[in-house]
């Protein structure tokens, strides 16, 4: 394949003629067709191919740098005539990281210039001129497209160093004055350190923890999906945007935790990478956390993911489109064979259409091909005949004319970081004479181009972000891989084939104290009796029930936003427990129980009163008036929660919790976690702490168990 | 060796597992390099594809590594249950490597629903002989434990064991009793997918 296919236009007319070796540098030598132009150029206009046909062509030699030393590399920015060779210097600019660093690269630009003032180097006059202008003109190009370069405080070294050298070529010329600015700006950025991103979403929270009132999350399943594809996608596009694409490059990002000797810390790949990551585990959590819940509402939660992912795929963006799918693929989710069936067809019909473009076959071909087809597109340009799904939403989208302004796109980066981690390792760094090979950086560079072409069209895309979607964003709790995976064995148990997990089912259900439940129903009684049991019952189980140390809120914001440290730590290789870690990491990681709480209504006795309870969860953050609080908003009831008191059901009477009380400490994890909530008729209710009632409370707490059980 | 035949040959699915910078990337290309001609292209269509012979069967493999992929979570459980064999890879001079190995171990049986799957612990690495932190005997401990076979690479060159890994893998493939229950499992989910494959 031809190196400058994708940086050069696609050129049928060049032609490898051989190659020409020096001791600093090997050049491959093209020939390239081009047309012949006597004086006056006029190739901008298209019009003129017809007529030009009869015009002579020629071939003229073009000279390429394939290896070289640093220095040779260096000097080859401008051609040997003195201009700018600007395909070059993209390139150059966009990989040298892989090879060298900011300062050397500055000051072997920077001694370059002077030798050829000082006449160290023999050529013309005015030639001499032009390769200083160029030398310039690179400097310009390389604070515009790599100013972060430049941005290393607290004493901006290589920023000084130009400064002086734009003093000492011309006190007011452009390139001292463009340097003071850039020093400037740092300057100032360096007392506000944090990203802006992450202050926004920090401020997001902070916001919502300290007043509660001021911004109310959204509850999931009322966000409308083309709201929420635009939200995500606000998200992503912002990341994405602020992606250093040469962070990509196989010698930055896979050897990011080999050794410390590579300078360049990937932030921005991180940053995206946790984005996916963050959307992906809020996928799990919301299908998974609550074991209780009914096969229907779990079916509609997949549903709803599948039309968000829908929503994401008309956008283009195809990150959150592959954690959706990455995460509904997931084992845990995968394997809940009740759920999916309980979806209707179409939707999962949906589903296998938007899997489809992730395809691993052919080494990624469909999504490799849509990405060239649609990367810098205004519209989704088609679907594939066999989605029939997809074709009817695209339809319906245009009918009713929404489909909007142009729109950009967000790749997944995943394919292009194992594309640059595959060139990294197929193409060496050096040639067998030692020098530089600049040949696997024209590699590298197809792929970057390519990336950054997709940034520029990020830029189209228009979306308000809202602030009570990030609320509930990062309202989601986190559950780690192996807590999502033992959720979803509780949901639905393992085939009784094969060893452990067995033993474990069978035990739990044998250390049950409360009468079995047969019902109809079978999936969600048993999921109830072994989820009870894993909560009460943690020291009689061998298996670890890491499980419900699922983190809070505030520990969620460590997984999606930027560089906190916490996160560095946590990103071990590969660790399939690196999320877990997070958590556990974090001094405000919490552990939890699942609890159930049923309303007592007014005017019924008890028995008949309570049919529905609703889990909620119990951190041991929530004193008791945050747990009425929380039950009152699943139970639907206004209200204030002064109103209302709490208590645990025991087989020989309650437990009433006083309103200080921190519940997660205080409730009786011998038994069943079942709670009532009950309007506080006489003051005296709340007031006592613990009542002990007679064996008729034993009686009435059977009668309860079974009623609860009927209603599963 | 013989040429290949023409009718439709066995496809493996050939999947490559574990941390990043063990050197799976390595692996995969040097096992592929021989057939790259002039230039290498990570993006076409049939990069990581090989039609061998094996034990006098020819075959198709067809080989899986996402390198550069690691930190995206979830990610790897859709690729194992599209394999046929692992190759379960440490590197020698990094400990942590090798300590969680079991966790694919776990995952992939897990994803499979099984309690044993084709799989091959690979020892890669072993050239760096002075940075060597992981012994023999405890990778061979490991593959006991896991009851996997145990092969020691190397994709600096000269090569060592590179081939021999992938094509250990396909005969422990062939080897595996024919799965009974596993079909019966997947059926509920296929029966919804009829148009998603050949």
């Amino acid at each position: 394949m031809n190196p400058l296919s994708l940086t050069e236009g696609q050129q049928p007319s060049w032609r490898l003629w051989g190659e020409e070796k020096t001791e600093q540098a090997v050049y491959s030598i093209y020939l390239k067709k081009v047309r012949y132009h006597p004086g006056l150029t006029d190739d901008t206009n298209p019009e003129t191919d017809e007529t030009i046909a009869h015009l002579e062509w020629e071939t003229i030699q073009v000279r390429l740098i394939k290896a070289g030393t640093l220095k040779k590399l260096v000097e080859s920015l401008a051609t040997e005539s003195g201009e700018l060779e600007s395909t070059y210097v993209n390139i150059f600019l966009a990989t040298y990281r892989s090879f060298a660093n900011t300062r050397q690269v500055l000051t072997l630009l920077l001694e370059r210039y002077w030798q050829l003032t000082k006449n160290e180097v023999t050529m013309k006059d005015d030639i001499r001129d032009l390769h200083c202008r160029t030398i310039i003109h690179v400097l310009h190009v390389w604070l515009d497209t790599y100013p972060e370069d430049f941005n290393e405080p607290p004493e901006f070294y290589t920023l000084q160093q130009l400064l002086e050298f734009g003093m000492s070529v011309n006190p007011e010329g452009a390139l001292h004055c463009h340097s003071l600015e850039k020093l400037k700006k740092y300057k100032n950025q360096e007392e506000q350190k944090d990203n802006e991103l992450l202050n926004h979403w920090c401020s997001l929270l902070g916001k919502q923890h300290i007043g509660c009132e001021s911004v109310l999350p959204y509850n999931f399943l009322e966000i409308p999906e083309d709201h929420f594809a635009s939200q995500l996608t606000w998200m992503d596009a912002t990341l994405f945007k602020k992606l250093i694409s040469y962070q990509c490059l196989g010698s930055v990002w896979s050897r990011r935790d080999r050794d410390s000797e590579c300078e360049v810390i990937p932030s921005t790949v991180m940053a995206t990478v946790n984005q996916f990551n963050a959307v992906l585990l809020r996928v799990l959590t919301t299908v998974l956390r609550d074991p209780d819940m009914k096969l229907g509402e779990r079916g509609k939660i997949v549903s709803k993911w599948i039309e968000v992912a829908q929503e994401l795929r008309f956008l283009k963006n195809f990150s959150s489109l592959k954690a959706i799918i990455s995460a509904l693929q997931s084992n845990a989710v995968h394997r809940l064979k009740k759920v999916w069936l309980s979806i209707p067809r179409e939707k999962f019909e949906l589903f296998t259409e938007l899997a489809r473009i992730f395809s691993e076959e052919n080494n990624y071909n469909t999504c490799r091909n849509l990405l060239q087809r649609e990367g810098s597109a205004k519209f989704v340009s088609a679907v594939g005949q066999e989605d029939h799904q997809l074709q009817k939403a695209l339809q319906k989208q245009m009918l009713s004319g929404s489909c909007g302004p142009m729109q950009g796109t967000i790749p997944y980066l995943g394919t292009f970081l194992t594309d640059l981690t595959m060139i990294d390792s197929a193409i060496p760094d050096t040639t067998a004479e030692g020098l530089i090979n600049f040949d696997k950086h024209r590699k590298e560079f197809e792929v970057l181009a390519h990336i950054r072409l997709l940034q520029s069209a990020a830029n189209n895309y228009n979306i308000v972000p809202d602030v009570r979607f990030f609320a509930w964003f990062d309202s989601v709790p986190v559950i780690n891989e192996n807590s999502s995976y033992e959720l979803s064995c509780i949901i639905e148990p393992r085939y009784a084939h094969s060893g452990s997990e067995k033993k474990f089912f069978l035990k739990n259900t044998r250390t049950r104290n409360s009468p079995c439940h047969k019902k109809t129903h079978s999936t969600s009684s048993t999921s109830t009796s072994s989820s009870n049991s894993v909560f009460y019952d943690q020291s009689a189980s061998d298996v670890s029930m890491v499980s419900l140390c699922l983190a809070d809120s505030k520990v969620c914001l460590s997984c999606s936003s930027l560089s906190l440290p916490s996160l560095t730590q946590s990103n071990s290789p590969g660790s399939l427990t690196e999320l877990s870690t997070a958590g556990s990491l974090s001094p405000k990681s919490t552990e939890f129980y699942i609890i159930r709480v049923s309303l007592s209504q007014p005017g019924k006795t008890e028995e008949e009163g309570i049919n529905v309870y609703k889990s909620i969860m119990l951190s041991n953050q929530d004193h008791t008036k945050e747990v009425i609080q929380n039950a009152m908003i699943k139970h639907g009831i206004s209200g204030s929660s002064d109103d209302y008191s709490l208590a645990q059901l025991l087989p020989d009477g309650e437990i009433v919790f006083p309103h200080s009380a921190n519940v997660f400490y205080a409730v009786n994890t011998q038994y069943d976690l079942n709670f009532i909530l009950r309007p506080k008729v006489n003051p005296e209710f709340s007031s006592n702490t613990l009542k002990k009632k007679s064996k008729k409370g034993m009686q009435k707490f059977r009668s309860f168990v079974d009623s609860v059980a009927s209603h599963v | 060796m013989s040429k290949p035949p023409n009718e439709n040959l066995l496809t493996y699915i050939l999947v490559v597992v574990g941390d990043g910078g063990v050197g799976k990337s390595a692996l995969t290309i040097q096992f592929f390099q021989k057939l790259f001609v002039t230039d290498y292209d990570p993006t076409i269509e049939d990069s990581y594809i090989q039609h061998t012979e094996i034990d006098g069967h020819w075959c198709i493999l067809d080989v899986l590594d996402t390198a550069g992929q690691e930190e995206f979570s979830a990610m790897r459980e859709q690729y194992m249950r599209k394999g046929d064999g692992f190759l379960l890879v440490y590197s020698v001079t990094d400990k942590q490597s090798y300590e969680n190995i079991r966790n694919f171990h776990t995952q992939i049986l897990r994803v499979k629903d099984r309690d044993t799957y084709p799989m091959l612990l690979v020892a890669n690495k072993v050239d760096l002989v002075h940075l060597r932190v992981v012994t023999e005997e405890q990778g061979r401990e490991l593959a006991v434990q896991l009851k996997i076979p145990y092969i020691e690479t190397s994709a600096k060159d000269p090569p060592l064991n590179v081939d021999a890994a992938f094509h250990e893998v396909v005969r422990i493939i062939r080897n595996q009793p024919p799965p009974v229950d596993k079909k019966r499992r997947r059926d509920w989910w296929k029966r919804n997918r009829r148009c998603t494959l050949l």
